[in-house]
């Protein structure tokens, strides 16, 4: 069926960008195998499939990051498969990145400016000139206006809250022009709320003619409301390559990909055991931010033991700035962290992580050059001092792996060699590793396919079984509904509302009203239309 | 003819170890800390004035004035550290770099002041004095026991960096030093122990070169900047490639000593260049 399809895509077109016979290893692991793949003009394809299927890999292939093992590609008629990724930039192949990647310390404007003067030929113009080189200031006017970033022009982009970043990045990759885009998950870390926007974007870019993009998404409503042409993979191959319709009836797809979604997810959720609740973490009118800008506003919140807690909110709502204050990684201006009565305002993180508080970032923050292992042991120092603390042990490197068997499989790769699903799970893994008694996991489930977000739920549940809290931040908030005991709605650096997952669930109107999205709609980000 | 291109290469290899072993710390120190330390010659200046005072003044022998000299001036890297290093890590690198400019100007005048202006020339240790016949021609029992530092200064770095758990804690903080104190490494007091084991380093390389050359104030200066070309070659912060680098320098410099003469100050610095058009983060440094 998939070679009906694509002949039917590219009837009589010549590809734009053809892939032969693409292999790529990491040691023993086969990220990209024997992938052949053709991209026509005018076409807007989508790479779906699991985490660690390759997707990631293939990108970085396309662009020129990663040199294959073997095969060939082939881009606008002429071989690239040695040319280094500027020079695929410069002949019109161009991308964005699944982690955010722009110049912080430049202003926005001045990001948009650099592939405008790139497209130019003069990359190389001073930054302090840039504005005085003919149709620069008005191209990156334009950019401004379309991206409605127009207000923040003259700001640091690091400035920019997370979701805002992602737009500007790929504002900068299209203000390159590129005659073929690849956008690798485009909308992650984007809350419900923004997505749209994006697709927005993206749509009147895909009705341009003249583009051809590549995207690597596991929103399925972008998919298949985006796509011309889909293209599934599992385990570094192609699996099925079709039109939308195509995959959708196509019996393998949704066995690995599709199928896990469609079932309903079980909630995961316990009753939780009686008698009367213990307060282990709280945070008392908690006020922090960068500069002058203050993005939490006093918030108060209280984690009782065993217990997992949402907080809810749209992008720069404060969420990450509040776990990265009860971690000390921000100091706060004002307010209360508490351990079990334990005062933990002010200290340094490593003090804070001794308390007995574990933290796993929106961002993975894996050590790249250590192994898995490695990465995992560098907290075992850390549970060595707790577990002599009297605090039993109850993550010991046999447990993580039990509950990540991913991780044992593969112990021995360096920590930039995983999938970014597969990142999120070491982080956590290596969060458990310090034996904390509440752990902080920031947007767990960003980005992550269907089935990995249910057997997320699973480890979730089965870390709270064994008396650990968690404190999560989390977008998706069919996630947090399934997977959290209660939900602190965040807006502005201020908690908004708070409920039990179930008063939460059934209350529409308040859903709609702090996220943005109705009740009915409420679904885990992956679910098919 | 082949023996004489061998013999070469012994002196290069021997130049090798003596690069090899202040390259070391001085690119320990910026993997780690990323602060690129102007003053490591002057820390290496200071080993060897250590150790000529621990054999001139407390009449110590070799070996315990190699370890007064490794000691103190790692004792004195941690001072140094925790009082005005610690302070600028926030700041740009250009503080970092008039930071420790000023210990360079501070101890060489510092080292006038105590110890004299003058060149000294200390005793060869008992035992590793004279010469053996290497390939037909004499060679010093001293720099075949350098050969054989350099190496077991590698093989212990590696030991520590690769297989114990603080070598681990310190490759996690030079990666992303926020995320290893939130997995509860001390990050600060990390920091202070590895700029005490990159100075003492630099320490115990200027003690092994005292009773091969004469001490005075400066020579960490000409001793710094084939470091730094060493540790640029080989790619800043990479321990591997600064060995590499002093490898190929070593060598580079003895043969070119013996086929072209006139460039042989020059090659190192024609190499260094090469690497840095072809390859701008040296050779195992990753790029990014």
């Amino acid at each position: 069926m998939s070679a009906g399809a694509t002949l039917s895509a590219g009837a009589g077109k010549e590809p734009l960008l053809a892939a032969h016979n693409l292999t790529k290893a990491f040691g023993e692991l086969r990220a990209v195998s024997d992938v052949s793949l053709s991209f026509f003009p005018g076409e807007l394809v989508c790479v779906i499939g699991p985490n660690g299927a390759g997707k990631t890999t293939l990108v970085n292939l396309l662009s020129g990051r990663l040199a294959p093992d073997a095969g060939r590609i082939v881009f606008a008629g002429g071989d690239i498969t040695r040319l280094a990724p500027h020079d695929r930039v410069r002949l019109g192949l161009g991308r964005s990145f699944q982690i955010t990647s722009i110049f912080p310390g430049l202003s926005v404007a001045e990001n948009l400016a650099i592939p405008v003067l790139a497209r130019m030929g003069r990359a190389a113009a001073p930054a302090r000139r840039a504005w005085k080189v003919p149709g620069v200031a008005e191209s990156v006017r334009k950019y401004l206006d379309e991206w409605q970033l127009a207000d923040y022009g003259p700001l640091p982009a690091a400035s920019l809250s997370h979701g805002s970043q992602r737009l500007l990045e790929i504002a900068v990759a299209m203000a390159g022009e590129p005659r073929l885009l690849i956008l690798d998950e485009p909308t992650s870390g984007l809350s419900l709320a923004e997505k749209p926007e994006v697709l927005v974007h993206l749509r009147r870019l895909a009705a341009r003619a003249h583009a051809t993009m590549v995207l690597v998404e596991h929103d399925m409503d972008i998919v298949f409301s985006l796509a011309s042409r889909i293209v599934v993979m599992h385990q570094g191959m192609v699996l099925a390559d079709g039109a939308p319709e195509v995959i959708r009836d196509d019996g393998r797809v949704r066995e690995v990909y599709l199928g896990a979604a469609l079932e309903a997810a079980p909630s995961q959720r316990r009753e939780r055991a009686p008698g009367p609740a213990q307060a282990l973490l709280t945070v008392r009118g908690l006020e922090a931010g960068y500069g002058l800008g203050r993005v939490v506003q006093g918030v108060s919140l209280t984690v009782h033991r065993a217990e997992v807690v949402a907080l809810l909110g749209r992008n720069g709502a404060g969420k990450t700035t509040t776990l990265k204050s009860i971690m000390g990684l921000v100091r706060p201006s004002a307010g209360e962290v508490e351990l079990a009565g334990r005062r933990l305002t002010g200290l340094a993180p490593h003090r804070v992580a001794a308390a007995g508080i574990g933290y796993a970032p929106e961002e993975r923050r894996i050590f790249a050059e250590l192994t898995v292992r490695d990465n995992l042991a560098v907290a075992d120092q850390l549970a060595r001092r707790n577990h002599q603390r009297s605090r039993p042990r109850l993550w010991p490197i046999d447990q993580v792996y039990a509950l990540f068997p991913d991780l044992a499989r593969l112990a021995h790769l360096r920590g930039d060699q995983l999938s970014g699903g597969q990142q999120k799970m070491l982080a956590i893994g290596r969060a458990l590793m310090g034996n904390p008694e509440v752990l902080l996991l920031d947007e767990a489930s960003e980005g992550l396919a269907p089935p990995v977000v249910r057997m997320l739920g699973e480890a979730v549940a089965r870390i709270r079984a064994q008396g650990v809290s968690i404190l999560m931040a989390e977008q998706n908030a069919a996630f947090a509904g399934t997977a959290a005991d209660r939900l602190y709605i965040l807006e502005k650096g201020r908690v908004q509302f708070e409920a039990s997952s179930a008063e939460l669930g059934a209350s529409a109107e308040i859903l709609h009203r702090y996220l943005a999205v109705a009740g009915g709609e409420a679904r885990a980000s992956g679910a098919t239309p | 003819m082949v023996q004489n291109l061998l013999f070469q290469g012994l002196v290069g290899l021997t130049g090798a170890m003596y690069l090899w072993l202040i390259a070391a710390g001085l690119t320990l120190i910026f993997g780690v800390l990323r602060v690129l330390n102007f003053a490591h010659g002057s820390l290496y200046m200071l080993g060897a004035y250590f150790a000529l005072s621990a054999s001139l003044w407390m009449h110590q022998g070799f070996w315990p004035a190699l370890a007064v000299a490794a000691v103190g001036v790692g004792v004195l890297g941690v001072l140094l550290e925790v009082v005005f290093v610690r302070p600028i890590y926030r700041l740009a690198i250009a503080y970092q770099l008039l930071l420790t400019f000023a210990f360079v100007l501070i101890f060489n005048d510092a080292v006038k002041m105590v110890w004299g202006p003058l060149y000294q020339a200390p005793p060869m240790p008992a035992g590793l004095g004279g010469s053996v016949v290497v390939l037909g021609r004499p060679y010093p029992v001293y720099n075949l026991f350098i050969l054989l530092a350099g190496v077991v200064v590698a093989a212990a770095l590696w030991l520590v960096f690769d297989l114990t758990p603080w070598g681990r804690a310190v490759r996690a903080a030079a990666s992303d030093r926020e995320m290893a104190a939130a997995l509860g490494v001390n990050v600060p007091r990390l920091f202070s122990q590895v700029f005490g084991v990159g100075a003492g380093l630099a320490g115990l390389g200027g003690a092994l070169t005292v009773p091969m050359q004469t001490v005075s104030p400066g020579m960490g200066e000409n001793v710094v900047v084939d470091a730094f070309v060493v540790v640029v070659i080989g790619g800043l912060g990479n321990l591997w490639g600064a060995f590499v680098g002093a490898l190929l320098v070593g060598l580079l410099q003895a043969y070119g000593t013996l086929f072209v003469p006139v460039f042989d100050l020059a090659l190192a610095f024609i190499v260094m260049a090469a690497v840095l058009i072809w390859r701008p983060a040296g050779l195992f440094g990753r790029s990014g």
